[in-house]
C-alpha cells in the first residue's frame, strides 16, 4: 500500500516537472493551437481523396505571362459554367502547361469540354455569318414569358451586323447553325419578325437565341451562354493528360491509408518496446509522434494545404523520421557513457540537426518545381521535420530526461 | 530484441561487396539507359493506366479488352491485406475522348460500378516534361545534400564518403528496379528523394558516432553505432513494409516498395561501404 502511494507520488511529482518545463510547455502550446485551427478551419482534402479530375492542358506554344493568364481565366469560366462546379482550380505549369482540378467531376466530361480552343463561328446556310470575336455583348440566359421561352441575348458589331443580314438574304433565310470548334452546339430558324427586318434592309445588332422552353430550354441557354462567353481562347490547346478518381474510391484510398500509417506506427511502438522495454519510453515517443502529427495537421489547416495521398505518405515520412531521430537521442543518452547528459543531448542534436537541414536540402527541389500531384509529400514531410527539430524532439528529450533519471 | 553480440567482421576486404554492387549497378543503369530500357510508368513515358477495383477476374478483362485495344495491354494485380484488390490496366496509347469513354463502359459492363474505375493517361509532351523535372528535383536535391554534408562536417573523407554512400542508395536502387521490373514513377521519384534524406542520416550517424566520439576502441563505437542504426532501420523497414501491403493505393505502394528496398541497399552502404571508409580514414590519419 505504502509503495503503490508512493508510486502515484512519484508519478505526479514527474507530471508536475513536465508541466513545469519550458520546451514541454511550448510543445502543449503548439499541440493546443493545432487543435482550436483543426477543429474551427478545418482540414481541406485533395481531390485523391474526395474525387475528382486533374485535366493537364497544353497550349500549342510557350506563352508569354499575359496570354497564360487569359488562357487561365477564360478556361476558369468554361469549366465552371459548363460542369456547374464551383471547385475548379487552375495553375499554369511552366510556360505551356496548365493544371485544372476539379472536384467532383469525372475527368471524361470536364476533358470534353476543356480541350478546345471555342472558336465560335455562326452559319446561315453554309455561309458564315460572323465568329465569336464579332460579339460585342453577352447578356445572362433569361426567361421569356410572353413566348414561354428560354434564351440568351448577344449584340454583334456593325459589320458583322451587316454581313449577318446580306448572308440571311443570300441563303434565303436559312437555318443558323452555331459551332463550336466545328462541332454544332445549335441550330435555330430566324424567327418570322427577323426576317422581315432584315429582308426590308435593316441593320439588326441585337438578337435573342432562343433555346426552348422548360428545364431543357433552360440547360441550353446557360450552355449557349457559356459558350459565347468563354468566346475564343488566344491559342490553341490540347489535353494531354488527365487522373480521374470518384468519390468512393477517394474515401476507400482515405480509409485505407489511415489504417495503414495506424499499423505502420503500431508495429514502430512495437520494435520500441521489444529494444527498451520500458512503457514510459515508449510513452514518450507515441506522445511525440502523436504530437507531430497533429502540429502537421494544424500547419496545412493554416496554409490551407489540401491533404491528398502524397501528403499522408509526407506525414508518415515525416513521423518515421521522427521515430529515427528519436531512437538517435534516447540512444546517444544509453549508450554514449561518461559525459554529462546535457553533453549527450547536445551531440544528440548535432545528428538530428544535421538530419533535418538534409531532409529539407532533398525536399526542397520537389517543393519548388512541384512535379506531378507529388508536392504535398515535400510539403507536410518539410512541416513535420521542422515542427520535429524546433519542437517536438526537445520536449522529448526532456521528457527522457526526466524519465531516466528517475 | 538485442544487437550486443551481433559480430561485426573487421575485414576491409568486406568492402568489396559494396564496390561489386555499386560498379554492377553503375553498368545495369548505364546501359538500360542507353538503350532506352528503364521501366517506366505511364505519368513518365505517356499511355493510359486504367486502375479498375472490385470482383474481377484478370481472363475476363483481357477477353473484354483485347478486341478493341489490341495486344498492347498489360494488366497487373493490386493486393492488399483482403486479397486481390483489384487490378491496373496499362497501354502505350494516349486515348481520345469517345475511346475512353468506350474503355470505361466495357469495364463497367464486366460487373463493377463507374465509381470504382480510375483513369490516369499521359501524352507523351507532358510525361517527358514530368520526367525531366523529377530528375532535375534528384539532382538538385543531391548537388544541396552534398552541400549540407561538407559544410556540416568540413572534413574531405568522411563528407565524401556521405555523399558516396548516397549516391550508391540510389544507383543501385535503381538498378535493382530495373532488373526486378519495378517502373519508374513519379511516386518512386519522391521515394528516391527521400531515400537521400534517409541515407544521409544513417551516415551522419555512423560519422559523429565514429569520428567525433573518443570512448571506446572503433569497433566498439561503430557497434554502438550500429545498434541504434540498425534499430531505426528495423523501425523504418517494419512501418514501410506495412505501408506496402496495407494499401490499396497504387501511388504509395509505389513510394513504399522504392523505399523498401532503398534501406535494405542502405544498410550494406552505410555498415560496411561508409564505415570501412571511415576505419581506413581514421588508421590513415
Amino acid at each position: 500500500m505504502l509503495g503503490s502511494s508512493n508510486g502515484i507520488w512519484r508519478g505526479a511529482k514527474m507530471l508536475e516537472q513536465l508541466i513545469g518545463d519550458r520546451k514541454i510547455q511550448i510543445l502543449m502550446v503548439f499541440v493546443t493551437l493545432s487543435i482550436v485551427l483543426i477543429t474551427f478551419r478545418g482540414i481541406s482534402t485533395g481531390l485523391d481523396l474526395q474525387g475528382g479530375s486533374l485535366i493537364q492542358i497544353q497550349t500549342e506554344r510557350p506563352l508569354t505571362d499575359e496570354e497564360m493568364d487569359r488562357v487561365v481565366t477564360i478556361m476558369d469560366e468554361r469549366l465552371r459554367g459548363g460542369l456547374k462546379v464551383k471547385d475548379v482550380k487552375l495553375k499554369p505549369w511552366g510556360d505551356e502547361f496548365v493544371l485544372a482540378y476539379i472536384a467532383g467531376v469525372d475527368p471524361i466530361e470536364a476533358g470534353k469540354l476543356i480541350g478546345k480552343p471555342g472558336q465560335l463561328i455562326v452559319k446561315i446556310g453554309n455561309m458564315t455569318a460572323f465568329t465569336g470575336d464579332e460579339l460585342t455583348r453577352i447578356d445572362p440566359f433569361g426567361y421569356e414569358a410572353q413566348f414561354d421561352n428560354w434564351g440568351v441575348p448577344f449584340t454583334i458589331g456593325d459589320e458583322a451586323a451587316k454581313r449577318f443580314r446580306d448572308v440571311s438574304i443570300a441563303t434565303n433565310f436559312d437555318v443558323v447553325y452555331m459551332y463550336l470548334d466545328d462541332i454544332e452546339v445549335n441550330r435555330a430558324p430566324l424567327s418570322s419578325t427577323l426576317q422581315k427586318e432584315l429582308a426590308s434592309g435593316q441593320i439588326v445588332k441585337s438578337m435573342v437565341l432562343e433555346t426552348g422552353n422548360k428545364d431543357e430550354g433552360m440547360e441550353e441557354a446557360r450552355r449557349i451562354e457559356v459558350i459565347l462567353r468563354s468566346g475564343a481562347l488566344p491559342i490553341k490547346v490540347e489535353m494531354v493528360g488527365s487522373f480521374g478518381i470518384s468519390a468512393t474510391l477517394g474515401e476507400g484510398f482515405k480509409n485505407d491509408a489511415m489504417t495503414a500509417g495506424l499499423l505502420a506506427f503500431m508495429g514502430v511502438i512495437a520494435v520500441i518496446y521489444a529494444r527498451y522495454r520500458r512503457l514510459e519510453l515508449v510513452g514518450s515517443v507515441l506522445i511525440t509522434g502523436a504530437s507531430e502529427i497533429i502540429i502537421i495537421f494544424g500547419v496545412a489547416s493554416l496554409i490551407r494545404w489540401d491533404i491528398d495521398l502524397p501528403a499522408i505518405a509526407g506525414i508518415i515520412a515525416a513521423v518515421g523520421t521522427g521515430v529515427d531521430n528519436q531512437i538517435v537521442i534516447l540512444d546517444e543518452i544509453l549508450l554514449e557513457k561518461g559525459k554529462s547528459i546535457r553533453y549527450r543531448i547536445k551531440n544528440a542534436f548535432f545528428i538530428v540537426i544535421g538530419s533535418w537541414m538534409t531532409l529539407i536540402a532533398a525536399m526542397i527541389p520537389l517543393f519548388v518545381i512541384g512535379f506531378g500531384m507529388l508536392k504535398g509529400f515535400a510539403v507536410t514531410t518539410m512541416i513535420g521535420a521542422t515542427a520535429g527539430v524546433f519542437i517536438t524532439r526537445p520536449a522529448y528529450a526532456r521528457m527522457v530526461q526526466l524519465i531516466l533519471k528517475k | 530484441m538485442n544487437f550486443i553480440n551481433l559480430p561485426i567482421p573487421n575485414l576491409k576486404k568486406l568492402m568489396a561487396i559494396p564496390i561489386i554492387f555499386l560498379l554492377l549497378s553503375v553498368s545495369i543503369v548505364a546501359l538500360n539507359l542507353q538503350s532506352g530500357t528503364v521501366p517506366l510508368g505511364i505519368d513518365l513515358k505517356g499511355g493510359t493506366m486504367v486502375t479498375v477495383y472490385g470482383d474481377l477476374e484478370k481472363n475476363e478483362i483481357i477477353k473484354a479488352l483485347e478486341p478493341h485495344f489490341g495486344g498492347d495491354l498489360s494488366i497487373d494485380t493490386i493486393s492488399d491485406i483482403s486479397g486481390v484488390a483489384g487490378y491496373t490496366i496499362q497501354m502505350d496509347t494516349f486515348l481520345s475522348i469517345s475511346d475512353k469513354e468506350n474503355l470505361q463502359d466495357i469495364i463497367v459492363n464486366l460487373g463493377v460500378t463507374k465509381d470504382s474505375v480510375s483513369i490516369r493517361d499521359a501524352q507523351a509532351s507532358i510525361s517527358s516534361k514530368t520526367l525531366k523535372d523529377g530528375i532535375k528535383a534528384l539532382i538538385f536535391a543531391f548537388i544541396f545534400m552534398a552541400l549540407i554534408v561538407f559544410i556540416r562536417f568540413r572534413t574531405v573523407v568522411p563528407s565524401f564518403a556521405v555523399v558516396v554512400s548516397a549516391f550508391s542508395d540510389i544507383i543501385v536502387t535503381i538498378a535493382i528496379m530495373i532488373i526486378v521490373g519495378i517502373p519508374l514513377t513519379t511516386g518512386s521519384l519522391v521515394a528516391l528523394l527521400l531515400l537521400i534524406g534517409y541515407s544521409v542520416d544513417t551516415d551522419i550517424l555512423l560519422t559523429t558516432r565514429v569520428l567525433v566520439r573518443t570512448v571506446g576502441s572503433f569497433e566498439e563505437r561503430l557497434q554502438r553505432a550500429m545498434k541504434t542504426g540498425l534499430t531505426m532501420a528495423s523501425t523504418t523497414l517494419l512501418a514501410v513494409g506495412i505501408l506496402f501491403i496495407a494499401s490499396s493505393s497504387t501511388v504509395l505502394k509505389d513510394i513504399a516498395i522504392v523505399l523498401l528496398i532503398g534501406l535494405i541497399v542502405d544498410l550494406m552502404n552505410t555498415w560496411i561501404q561508409n564505415a570501412r571508409i571511415l576505419q581506413w580514414h581514421l588508421e590513415r590519419s
